[in-house]
């Protein structure tokens, strides 16, 4: 019996134990006050930050200001957003523009940088963005300036004048092995066309060179023709120089002789927006659109030449000769003593063996499509 | 600018202004102490009365494990009287522009066994105005020796405008002639602005780094970087002042809930970040609560066990589904009225507002998916 009692009480106090307890536990519990809070987690498998495939811009011209900022972006999954960060050199702070993309894995961005804010030196940065991770360059610098200069000795070389414009090709010259036989400080200059004198009306159409770039030193002569080329503007790429309704090809480069600005024989690369020509000196050099040419157009304007290296009137230069025309040079005798078959096309008063002619009028003779085209030169010393 | 206009502006950043520079809660006294800037003044007849402003005789306290005990003690007044008066009070240094809690309340705790004790607020130094007895505040003799909590107007004081506040809080036993010691305890004294309920629960979710209001809690996770625990951008600031002595408040998700999105739809724990894709797995979440803002590198991985740097330890994130769940047990309780329960032996009070950082264990995750809690909750309780 005493068993049985105490069975009883033990079951009781068990009972009392698991359930009364814990209801009497719960029931004391009292909720306040409950704040729902939402977590998520995105978990990605873009493992690869995304890749900026880009050639950075180095110099604006202050001329143009055209800072054009090109470039890819790449992600081996999904890329999200880029970001082009930029700013004045000495200052901290910096603008930013963004491009947002949906499900893109690849993409090419453009921008270009407002005109109105470039005044000095800029630095810009791109970063780029898939859903979780971002990769970023460094801080481009970039120089706001009209020239640049080198050194180039006899070995020759290379000097470009950078524009802010990816799509296009750069100023420069080239200066062949030999074509200078000691070390000359090179620069390359742009001027604003309204500095430089008006071009007579013919053979150029237009009153001023679309371009202007001055070489120096000034009056440099060089021992075999060295190439330039200049840059014209074309940003929409419409055929035309922008602002104006001139077709890129028309363009040529003109040379000024101090009074004149005169034609070279020149090559439009439309795909690169440059004219290329070879030249043997230094002086100003300016794009214009070229007219339809007439004999006198090729004849030198230096009727009297004085060749005695004073730098004036020491050379006749017969102007916008094509490449292969063959100059021939006479005396009044009828005797041949110079030929002229390559550029440079300038008779410098020299025979054949370079020896100063006696002075005294000259014949010269060549065809200019199958026309011949005579004239007279005089030596004075 | 029209004159009434720029009145307006003035008015409108000076609110912004006392708003920025002013928490909803000023805490007076508690086991962290007094407000910098001021001091414990004690006064009593014949400067018999004891104090002791970290005491910890009493197994219970509202907040946190010590109060401030007065014993006031008959003093034999060389007049041929007996006199019998004991208090304290929270002193300035300088006074206080205190004006962004005009409309506030004084809120504290008391454990006595008379009614006879008043309340004080001295604004500007010397004028006390309108003193309050605990009786006049609702205090009745089944209060005797239990804790009692007070929230009181402080436009009861009678005082016009709280812009230079000398002491924030006096009490004083005022027990006349009686020759009987009396013993009282005071704890967690505070003033509240006027938007401060009571109960008052308030959460905000902010960057880590930014300490920016953010309205969910995100993690980034790339499984190139990560590879266990992790732990979430954002924290939850809490903010809180119970009026019950057993409060609590608990965190735990409710992934079965009705509402719940997604729904666990497993066998097994479903506490964490539930898969939006395979609505069965989870992934296990880890939680710590701070009395300061941590770094990410403070807080380390965010791994069960581990230990925040200069701080408390990362615990296991329970579910209200999860075996053996049961309101406000260890675990899942972050604060209760000793302080932070991470540890049973080791509980440490500080005021509100107090951080909670979470983690969550990304090792099972698969890339290309969405983890996902909408109910994780926080809540205060009492018990």
């Amino acid at each position: 019996m005493k068993n049985k009692i105490f069975s009883l009480t033990f079951l009781i106090f068990l009972f009392y134990i698991l359930f009364i307890s814990d209801l009497l536990y719960s029931q004391n519990f009292q909720s306040i006050s409950i704040s729902t809070v939402v977590a998520e987690a995105y978990v990605s498998d873009d493992i690869l930050p995304p890749k900026i495939i880009h050639n950075p811009i180095k110099n604006i011209s202050p001329l143009t200001k055209i800072a054009v900022i090109y470039g890819t972006a790449e992600d081996e999954k999904s890329l999200k957003k880029v970001e082009i960060h930029y700013k004045n050199s000495t200052e901290a702070s910096y603008l930013t523009h963004t491009f947002v993309y949906l499900d893109t894995k690849s993409t090419t961005f453009y921008f270009e940088i407002p005109k109105d804010f470039i005044k000095e030196d800029i630095q810009y940065r791109i970063l780029a963005y898939d859903e979780i991770n971002s990769t970023y360059t460094i801080w481009y610098d970039v120089s706001f300036k009209d020239s640049i200069s080198n050194k180039i000795d006899s070995q020759g070389g290379k000097i470009v004048l950078e524009d802010g414009n990816p799509f296009d090709a750069e100023t420069f010259i080239f200066i062949p092995q030999g074509a200078l036989d000691k070390e000359v400080e090179i620069s390359i200059k742009e001027v604003a066309n309204t500095l430089v004198p008006k071009k007579n009306k013919r053979p150029a159409l237009s009153e001023y060179p679309f371009k202007v770039y001055k070489f120096e030193p000034s009056g440099l002569r060089f021992k075999k023709p060295v190439q330039i080329g200049l840059l014209y503007t074309d940003l929409n790429n419409d055929g035309k120089v922008d602002a104006t309704e001139f077709d890129e090809n028309v363009l040529s480069i003109f040379w000024y002789d101090g009074v004149n600005w005169r034609n070279l024989k020149s090559s439009v690369d439309k795909d690169k927006n440059l004219v290329l020509c070879w030249v043997n000196h230094f002086t100003y050099f300016g794009i214009f659109p070229l007219g339809s040419l007439t004999k006198d157009d090729y004849r030198p304007k230096e009727k009297i030449i004085t060749p005695n290296n004073d730098g004036v009137n020491d050379f006749a230069t017969f102007d916008n000769i094509p490449q292969g025309t063959e100059i021939k040079i006479y005396n009044l005798r009828g005797k041949l003593v110079r030929k002229i078959d390559s550029i440079p096309y300038e008779w410098d008063g020299k025979d054949y063996e370079a020896k100063d002619l006696e002075v005294g009028p000259y014949i010269y003779q060549f065809k200019i499509d199958e026309e011949l085209i005579i004239g007279v030169i005089i030596i004075a010393r | 600018m029209d004159i009434k206009k720029l009145k307006f502006i003035i008015f409108l950043l000076l609110c912004f202004s006392l708003n920025f520079l002013y928490s909803k809660i000023l805490t007076i006294y508690s086991d962290e102490g007094i407000p910098q800037g001021s001091n414990l003044y004690t006064w009593s007849a014949g400067g018999l009365g004891q104090f002791n402003s970290k005491n910890s005789d009493l197994l219970q306290v509202p907040v946190g494990t010590e109060s401030f005990k007065t014993v006031s003690n008959p003093w034999w007044n060389p007049g041929g009287w007996w006199e019998n008066w004991a208090g304290w009070g929270v002193v300035y240094n300088n006074e206080q522009n205190l004006s962004f809690y005009n409309n506030g309340r004084l809120r504290f705790w008391i454990y006595a066994s008379v009614g006879n004790i008043r309340i004080e607020i001295e604004a500007p130094t010397g004028n006390k105005n309108q003193a309050k007895y605990l009786t006049d505040l609702g205090w009745s003799s089944s209060d005797i020796n239990k804790w009692k909590f007070f929230d009181v107007p402080l436009s009861s004081f009678n005082i016009e405008t709280y812009t230079a506040v000398k002491c924030p809080f006096m009490i004083t036993a005022a027990l006349g002639n009686s020759t009987n010691s009396t013993t009282f305890y005071v704890d967690f004294v505070r003033w509240v602005s006027s938007d401060v309920s009571s109960p008052y629960f308030n959460i905000k979710i902010k960057d880590i780094e930014t300490h920016i209001q953010k309205s969910s809690i995100t993690f980034n996770v790339n499984l190139q970087q990560v590879s266990s625990w992790t732990v979430a951008n954002e924290y939850i600031e809490i903010d809180f002042d119970p009026n019950n002595i057993s409060w609590g408040i608990q965190i735990y998700t409710d992934n079965k809930a009705q509402g719940a999105n997604p729904v666990y739809t497993g066998n097994k724990n479903p506490c964490g970040l539930v898969d939006t894709t395979t609505t069965t797995r989870v992934l296990p979440m880890g939680w710590t609560i701070e009395s300061s803002t941590r770094t990410k590198q403070q807080l380390g991985k965010g791994t069960p066990e581990s230990w925040v740097y200069g701080g408390f330890m990362w615990k296991w994130m329970k579910d209200k589904n999860t075996q053996g769940f049961q309101n406000g047990e260890n675990y899942i309780t972050l604060w209760n009225n000793r302080g932070v329960l991470w540890n049973a032996s080791d509980r440490d009070w500080k005021n509100s507002p107090n951080y909670i950082y979470l983690s969550a264990d990304f090792s099972i995750a698969v890339g290309g998916r969405t983890y996902r809690t909408n109910q994780l909750k926080i809540e205060l309780y009492y018990k």
